[in-house]
């Protein structure tokens, strides 16, 4: 049988990292294939290029067979269609309009009515089983809804192939079943499915086939009949992990005072009671699946958001707003190194000066000794780099991560929080980070580390807390924090 | 042909490399073009008449250029930070009839200086509270502005210019032997706004607000606080501007800012800025503020009838910033491949 959609030998490399080496996968119609792998795999160039987003480097992409040049119009054409992470969705106009955003079918004298579009929306929606008003404005809709709408989209009837990037994060369990009835229902029309997730037991549960990539290259592929979730782990997370907690713990730390507390802390639906300490001298990591709240934990120990109910104390008191919190020495490392981290079209220099900017008083500037400092904080984090007065763009992911991180170690602050870290960073360089932020916790500074990635966590927390639906559900000690330990608390199982 | 050219270019430039710096190199790809133009108009205008350089006619075109010059460095700080007052215009022409009024009223000279500064800082105090409390976009705000204040302006003088005969002597002869009033005003902004600018933490957090207002937030930066300042400093440089264009003209007129707030932004975007923030230099501001003024002075040299102004002035703002775009482009792309 063909295969709907075929990537044979893709190659990709960014500026300094090889997202993708060789990799080969095939999905076939009327099949669920599950797309596995680590943050950082490769799985969302994959989809790029599948998308028409992203040009290989080398290799095809053939489509019932055929190759094809995808661009995203081209792609389209095809019948290929993704659902993002991030929910493509217009909050402000109808759910009609949302999900007629390619273009409705247009009527006689090629116009348009609200009407008939409420009509064909409604069809659509009819057949992925959600039964929503076509004329609701997309903000009263809840997030399964959005996902509904988002399916409804994209199955229309040139849909040859769908894609669906970590549908079921931040869904509850019964919407998750309605969204596995829905894909069914899908599948066995005769679409092909691409299903990324990190959730082995939804895999197990839906998908035919499955591929496994990790760092870039493809580890595994088969029958999801034949094979176990352990076995799956393995292949994700490797079985000779080159980074192993030995390698970056250095002797144990003792904690020493409370850095961060949190007492009964709420923001809005997102945060609920929770309670926390982070002491000087260690690693304190908290982890949950997308949405499960520990983003805006993170935003909330940084200052950056103020709770809604409960205290969040830096060093004994009370910090009003991000600058208060930034005098009290906390840094705060952000998730999004491009929208919130960097200033990219500025030099090296003055990203790495950026928190002194905002911390101290003297009034004069004097470019030739900031570049000075720039480089000797620089130098410290081993940033690779031709020039400290050139443009930060030009570094590679890591490199530019350490210009983030540098900004903070220029001012000394004591109290880290970061927020996952090492998304997007060469393996060599995370590994600096890692035994950086351990070095940190046994310098007397307190680490709070929000990361998703279960390897990361393994290898540098102290004290690991799962998050689940805005609560801490769990407290696992680093060395037991295994990834089959994090899933089961992150479930509910 | 294309090839080869690229590769002579390279090879010229390529032991130059280690001293100029990457930020040196950026601000040098904005001005060598401009002082090009600035020279080449000179020599376009004094070849068809002598006058043209002459110490007098330079002396015209500084004191013409003095009150778009001082818009212009508060502008800059504006633009660097990624924000915009497109009620420039409209703020000089009330504070020129607020000026006028002073001094038929024989209020003392310090205040005839002082009362439109406050009024200036005082409206970028409102300017900088609605944009970063209530975060609205400072365009359609300001936008709101330019209208309100230029009806402010004629209802306050009636819709007739107030002559005022003297009482701003100074801004017409000489203060320091050869500099004229305007001149020095605009020297001492321009001064003081470049050291601000380019060499306090203020000014680096200005820039730091422009290239990404998150991350330097994020990272600690006041970045309410540094919006609201910038605004008013802009405020209180229009109102010091009123001054000096009531005192050039003799007379407070209520259009006597009709058209300047594109002007201002025209000379700031030709000196290298960007209307999306972190970018731009008071040097590169002077430099646009110069080339405007020369083009103004050249075309009545030249004989070009007025209404060809306009012209001129759109097709050199087109051309300059299609160019500044294709070179920005080059050089993302050459950082690209280079990493």
């Amino acid at each position: 049988m063909t295969a709907t959609l075929e990537l044979r030998n893709v190659e990709k490399s960014y500026t300094s990292v090889r997202a993708l080496k060789n990799v080969s996968l095939a999905a076939h119609p009327g099949r669920v294939h599950a797309l596995l792998g680590e943050n950082g795999a490769g799985k969302s160039t994959l989809i790029k290029i599948a998308s028409g987003a992203v040009r290989p480097d080398s290799g095809t992409v053939l489509l019932d067979g055929v190759p094809m040049q995808l661009t995203p119009r081209s792609a389209k054409a095809a019948g290929i269609r993704v659902l993002h992470q991030e929910r493509q969705i217009a909050l402000t106009r109808t759910v009609a309009d949302n999900v007629l955003l390619d273009g409705p079918t247009p009527g006689r004298f090629g116009l348009v009515t609200a009407r008939a579009a409420a009509r064909e929306a409604a069809e659509r929606l009819a057949r992925v089983g959600a039964d929503l008003d076509p004329y609701a404005p997309a903000w009263t809709l809840t997030v399964a809804q959005m996902q509904l709408l988002e399916l409804a989209r994209a199955v229309c009837a040139e849909a040859k192939v769908v894609i669906m990037d970590e549908p079921t994060a931040s869904l509850h369990r019964a919407e998750i079943e309605q969204l596995f009835r829905v894909v069914r229902q899908i599948r066995d029309s005769g679409i092909a499915v691409v299903y990324i997730s990190h959730h082995l037991d939804e895999v197990m549960e839906l998908a035919d086939d499955y591929t496994v990539l990790r760092d870039g290259a493809k580890v595994a592929e088969g029958l999801v009949a034949d094979v176990t979730p352990p076995a799956l782990v393995g292949h994700m997370f490797g079985d000779e992990v080159s980074l192993r907690r030995e390698d970056v713990h250095e002797g144990n730390t003792s904690p020493g005072d409370v850095a961060v507390e949190f007492d009964d802390v709420s923001f809005g639906g997102a945060v609920r009671s929770v309670s926390l300490a982070a002491r000087r001298g260690e690693v304190l990591a908290v982890t949950g699946a997308v949405g499960c709240g520990s983003r805006e934990v993170a935003l909330l120990a940084a200052g950056a958001l103020a709770p809604t109910s409960g205290t969040v104390r830096v060093h004994g008191g009370r910090r009003r707003g991000r600058r208060a919190a930034t005098a009290a020495g906390v840094a705060f490392l952000p998730a999004d190194r491009k929208r919130e981290g960097l200033m990219l079209d500025r030099s090296i220099v003055e990203n790495a000066l950026l928190a002194e900017n905002g911390l101290v008083r003297a009034p004069f500037y004097h470019p030739g000794r900031a570049a000075g400092r720039a480089e000797g904080v620089c130098r410290r984090l081993a940033v690779k780099m031709a020039d400290v007065r050139g443009p930060v763009r030009a570094l590679s992911g890591g490199n530019q991560q350490k210009v983030v991180l540098a900004r903070w170690f220029e001012v000394d602050s004591d109290v880290l929080i970061l927020d996952e870290p090492t998304a997007g960073v060469d393996i060599p360089s995370k590994f600096e980070i890692y035994r950086l932020l351990r070095q940190c916790a046994a310098e007397g500074r307190a680490v709070l580390l929000f990361s998703t990635e279960y390897q990361e966590i393994r290898c540098v927390a102290d004290r690991v807390l799962v998050m689940r639906d805005g609560r801490i559900v769990g407290e696992i000690d680093g060395e037991h924090a295994t990834e089959h330990r994090i899933f089961e608390l992150e479930l509910g199982a | 042909m294309h090839t080869t050219s690229t590769t002579t270019r390279r090879a010229a430039s390529a032991p130059a490399r280690r001293i100029v710096t990457p930020a040196v190199r950026e601000h040098l790809q904005v001005y060598v073009p401009l002082i090009a133009i600035l020279i080449g108009l000179c020599a376009i205008a004094s070849a068809n008449n002598d006058a043209f350089l002459s110490a007098g006619n330079i002396e015209r075109m500084l004191v013409a250029s003095a009150v778009l010059g001082i818009l212009a460095v508060g502008q800059t700080f504006l633009l660097v930070g990624g924000q915009l007052d497109l009620s420039v215009g409209s703020l000089v022409s009330v504070g020129s009839v607020i000026t006028a009024k002073l001094v038929l009223g024989n209020v003392p000279s310090a205040l005839v200086l002082i009362i439109p500064i406050a009024v200036g800082a005082v409206v970028g105090v409102l300017w900088g509270l609605l944009v970063s409390l209530l975060n609205v976009p400072p365009f359609i705000l300001t936008l709101g502005g330019l209208a309100v204040f230029a009806s402010i302006a004629l209802t306050l003088a009636d819709s007739t210019p107030i002559s005022v005969p003297d009482g701003l002597d100074w801004m017409q002869g000489d203060v320091l032997p050869g500099l004229r009033g305007p001149v020095l005003i605009w020297l001492l902004c321009l001064i003081a706004g470049g050291v601000l600018l380019h060499f306090t933490r203020f000014g680096r957090n200005v820039f730091a607000l422009g290239a990404n207002e998150e991350a330097a937030f994020l990272s600690g930066v006041a970045t309410t606080r540094t919006k609201i300042l910038i605004f008013v400093m802009n405020g209180a440089l229009c109102g010091l501007a009123s001054v000096v264009i009531t005192g050039r003209v003799s007379a407070g007129d209520p259009r006597a800012g009709v058209g300047l707030e594109l002007m201002v932004i025209a000379a700031i975007v030709l000196g290298g800025a960007s209307l999306a923030g972190g970018r731009g230099s008071m040097l590169g501001s002077l430099l646009g503020v110069l080339v405007l003024g020369v083009i103004t002075s050249a075309l009545t040299f030249l004989n070009v009838p007025d209404s060809y102004d306009q012209f001129v002035f759109g097709a050199i703002l087109i051309a300059a910033v299609s160019v500044t775009a294709v070179a920005e482009f080059r050089r993302r792309r050459r950082v690209r491949l280079r990493a």
